[in-house]
């Protein structure tokens, strides 16, 4: 009894600190917000127009790419699930680049492509058309929705997947009219698909740094995360109006975050299992399907890439698209060992190790603790949350909030200004997937297996390395590789809170942007976007290794 | 109950996991900062060239035995940085890009005092009586154009404001470049707001740091820079680039490059080591390579053919008290909200 309380406090202790780090920065921004200013001052910085302008473009921003992966994810979704090009696996993955691709490195892609003298003209020198309409706000939408459509296909891709068929056809049978057909059936079942794909994009752009950093700059186009970070770092210093922007930022990302809760409580359709959707075999089809994904690929993947091994390749970026005017040396600078670039490379690796390794021990403790029966209700759901949590969290925000909190209230741990800030923020801010893998891993994870181990093996260690272990696997290198890849592209976290004397490659990249060689930046992200890659086939081929074992 | 065992296990190792992690950082905070007490370990915060500042940095390295920590950046950026660690101050030696910023860290008492070896062979512009700015070198302003573009060179600011420019123009923006900041309030202090207007009328926009505004001209996104910053385009133009730079025959600004140590470092005498070093010939020599202008230099000449620089002259204490509304008029003119 006595061990048994004692294993209570010890998950207590560790949900009060998993609280502590999680809600206890947000505590602190809201209260610098409510009480770091007079009311009255407060009111009045809320109606200011750098406030009000940037709040507006968010939103405008935030709908219009809903509109943009809408249009763009729902032929998508029905082409990979109705048409012959639906048994093409690599087809899927190669779909699913763009969100690969840091959105940085990809609206400087589009920059590159598309401005004066850009390589699109550069190419056809004669050519009268003209892009200037591209470099307003609706080609910052279409840069967003190109980059995020991803998820929206995902999510659509798996809805359509589940829809059956049998009960359009039982209406049909019937003679239900086909807009009864529409209202009754067809929409209410993907209703709630599209509307947990619209929050989820929606909350992605509100959070978005990369593109409105970079892009977003050219046309003058403010949103809430560049003003929170321009008023954290460019002089003269706005820091109390960094932190409101921040607040209001969260409060949307958290309003967002608590519809997308109530979403995922809808009870579930249930759909019959094995029933997979009816390919359209016609030729005509898979033609009209073969061009919208090849212009999709063409425009989303083709047009940033070229533009970025083109700049990464140029001897001199004036001379442009001329002969002799190609080298490889801004690749072998990479490689020489004491070039900053290279040491940014090794920083960015070992830090996405450790902290893929912290979050998915953390991450599964908390996926084992928010579903295991032998907690009280109560405290798995605190788990839960605290596991979700940080997803509603714009990453921007989280910054803010941890300089806040260490800089001010736990100043006496000296944390601030080291290493350790960050490694908590990227540990934070890629718990929710991990939590998500690890949840729906366990929840499937079959009792019996532990039931007839307890029978005839008796030594726990081997029970966790011979069965436990391997069942896990293909969560474990998911949510490994998943947080290895988002923390080594994230941009503004590393912007606000690295320590001095270090760069990784995201604030390598956009340093090279703003005072260095861009040529150099170009070529880093190349050898980025192509470790990525790399790392997924391996982490792709070890599941497959593990599933050839298994059968 | 092997389950429970499992999930203790787990629960130990995360807890050692977290645990160890701060303890590491903490320790490894409390290494460092048991290093500079032996005067080991000292943190500059510099803005320019980068290359160039790596170089200062390991021939101080080396020259001296002392370890240095550095955090690149612009003016704008080094500022706030130092801002957000006012409770836990880490820098020790500034170098910054803005003669205002320096002042205004000047008149808030944050620097101090020391008298370099080198100090009087500094040119007399540059001369700080107060001892505490360290001008080591120096940067000016003018024009950057795509030659490309532009077929007869533009000598003068004014020329800016034909039709030529029309819509093609673009300035740093002073909130990320310290040179741009002092740029924009020391023309405006010598010669008043019009010459704003007509630029805003002959669709001039606000760029982003030094370096991009560049870029926009060396790919011919944009035909030039006003203001620019000349060692960034000399070095463009002996890359081979199609861009040239000129110096406005009216005048320009050469802008001092102060380096200082605050008053808060804890490795005083590192951080004046490491002054006398930036004054030292070793390192004006340096900047040459750089296209900077030495602060030793007798006379401002151009960096790329040595022609002399018309160079307004400046109060830095009177600029100081204009710069904040001058950059405010300047937002009112350009900007875009």
């Amino acid at each position: 009894m006595t061990k048994h309380r004692s294993w209570t406090g010890l998950v207590i202790i560790f949900a009060l600190l998993l609280a502590l780090i999680i809600a206890g920065p947000l505590v602190a921004l809201i209260g610098q917000t409510l009480l770091g200013s007079h009311p009255a001052e407060l009111i009045h910085r809320l109606s200011t127009p750098t406030i009000l302008t940037s709040l507006g473009h968010s939103l405008m921003l935030g709908l219009g790419t809903i509109i943009g992966t809408t249009v763009i994810a729902t032929p998508l979704a029905f082409i990979m699930t109705r048409t012959k090009l639906a048994q093409y696996m690599w087809l899927h993955w190669l779909l699913l680049v763009p969100f690969m691709t840091p959105p940085y490195i990809n609206a400087m892609g589009w920059i590159y492509f598309f401005q004066p003298h850009g390589l699109l003209a550069q190419v056809f020198p004669s050519s009268s058309l003209n892009f200037k309409g591209l470099f307003s706000p609706f080609g910052i939408i279409l840069i967003m929705s190109l980059h995020l459509y991803p998820f929206a296909y995902l999510l659509l891709r798996n809805a359509l997947a589940q829809f059956n068929q049998r009960w359009t056809q039982a209406a049909f049978v019937h003679g239900v009219s086909r807009i009864r057909t529409l209202t009754r059936i067809t929409l209410p079942i993907l209703l709630v698909p599209y509307l947990a794909m619209w929050v989820l994009v929606f909350t992605k752009t509100l959070a978005e740094f990369g593109t409105p950093a970079t892009f977003g700059r050219t046309i003058h186009f403010e949103v809430l995360t560049t003003t929170i970070q321009k008023d954290l770092s460019q002089w003269p210093l706005d820091f109390k109006g960094g932190v409101l922007a921040g607040t209001i930022l969260l409060s949307l990302a958290l309003f967002a975050w608590v519809a997308q809760q109530l979403l995922l409580k809808q009870p579930k359709i249930q759909m019959a299992h094995n029933q997979h959707p009816v390919i359209n075999h016609r030729w005509t089809v898979t033609l009209a399907a073969t061009l919208i994904v090849g212009t999709l690929l063409l425009v989303a993947i083709g047009i940033p890439y070229v533009s970025i091994i083109f700049q990464s390749l140029l001897k001199q970026r004036s001379a442009g698209l001329t002969i002799g005017n190609w080298t490889a040396e801004h690749y072998l600078a990479l490689l020489r060992f004491d070039s900053p670039a290279f040491k940014a490379l090794v920083n960015t690796f070992g830090l996405a190790i450790v902290i893929s390794i912290a979050n998915l021990i953390i991450g599964t403790l908390i996926s084992v603790a928010s579903t295991t029966k032998r907690l009280p209700k109560s405290l798995r759901k605190i788990f839960h949350l605290l596991g979700s949590l940080p997803l509603a969290i714009p990453n921007v925000v989280l910054a803010l909030s941890l300089m806040i909190f260490f800089s001010q209230l736990l100043a006496f741990t000296k944390l601030y200004g080291t290493i350790s800030v960050l490694i908590i923020a990227d540990i934070m801010l890629f718990l929710p997937t991990t939590v998500q893998y690890m949840t729906t891993a366990l929840q499937e994870f079959n009792d019996n297996f532990l039931n007839s181990a307890r029978i005839f093996e008796t030594s726990p260690n081997r029970i966790i390395f011979k069965i436990i272990i391997p069942v896990l696997m293909p969560a474990l290198v998911n949510s490994f590789a998943m947080s290895f890849i988002a923390t080594s592209r994230e941009l503004v976290v590393a912007l606000l809170l690295l320590p001095s004397g270090m760069t990784t490659i995201s604030s390598f990249i956009y340093q090279a942007f703003e005072q260095g060689d861009a040529s150099q930046g170009m070529a880093l992200a190349v050898i980025t976007v192509m470790i990525t890659f790399i790392i997924l086939l391996i982490s792709n081929s070890l599941l497959d290794k593990q599933l050839k074992t298994d059968h | 109950m092997p389950n429970k065992k499992i999930v203790l296990s787990l629960s130990a190792l995360a807890v050692l996991a977290l645990g160890s992690g701060v303890y590491f950082a903490n320790s490894h905070g409390q290494a460092t900062t048991a290093k500079q007490g032996d005067t080991k370990t000292l943190t500059v915060y510099a803005a320019g060239p980068k290359p160039l500042s790596d170089k200062i940095v390991k021939g101080f390295e080396k020259k001296s035995g002392i370890k240095v920590k550095t955090f690149d950046g612009t003016t704008g950026k080094i500022l706030s940085k130092l801002k957000a660690e006012e409770s836990n101050p880490q820098a020790d030696v500034l170098v910054l890009a803005s003669m205002a910023a320096g002042v205004d860290l000047q008149t808030h008492k944050k620097l101090l005092t020391y008298d370099a070896k080198n100090v009087d062979q500094l040119n007399a512009q540059f001369k700080d009586s107060k001892h505490q700015l360290f001008n080591y070198s120096a940067s000016a302003v003018g024009i950057t154009y795509n030659t490309k573009e532009v077929k007869t060179a533009p000598t003068d600011w004014a020329d800016l404001t034909t039709e030529t420019y029309k819509n093609s123009l673009t300035i740093p923006d002073p909130k990320t470049s310290g040179s741009s900041l002092d740029f924009i309030n020391v023309y405006q202090m010598q010669h008043g707001q019009s010459y704003l207007k007509q630029l805003k009328q002959n669709g001039a926009e606000i760029g982003g740091a030094n370096k991009e505004v560049l870029d926009a001209v060396v790919t011919g996104q944009k035909k030039a820079v006003v203001g620019g910053v000349d060692y960034m385009s000399i070095a463009a133009i002996k890359k081979g680039e199609k861009i040239g730079f000129t110096y406005p025959k009216s005048g320009t600004l050469v802008n001092p490059r102060p380096a200082m140590i605050l008053k808060s470092t804890k490795h005083a005498a590192a951080a004046k080591q490491f002054i006398d070093y930036l004054l030292s010939d070793t390192v004006q020599k340096q900047l040459k390579k750089s296209y900077l202008i030495p602060g030793t230099a007798d006379k401002l000449t151009s960096p790329l053919n040595n022609a002399p620089i018309k160079s307004y002259t400046v109060n830095w204490n009177d600029a100081n008290k204009a710069l904040e509304a001058n950059i405010k008029k300047f937002n009112q003119v350009l900007g875009h909200d």
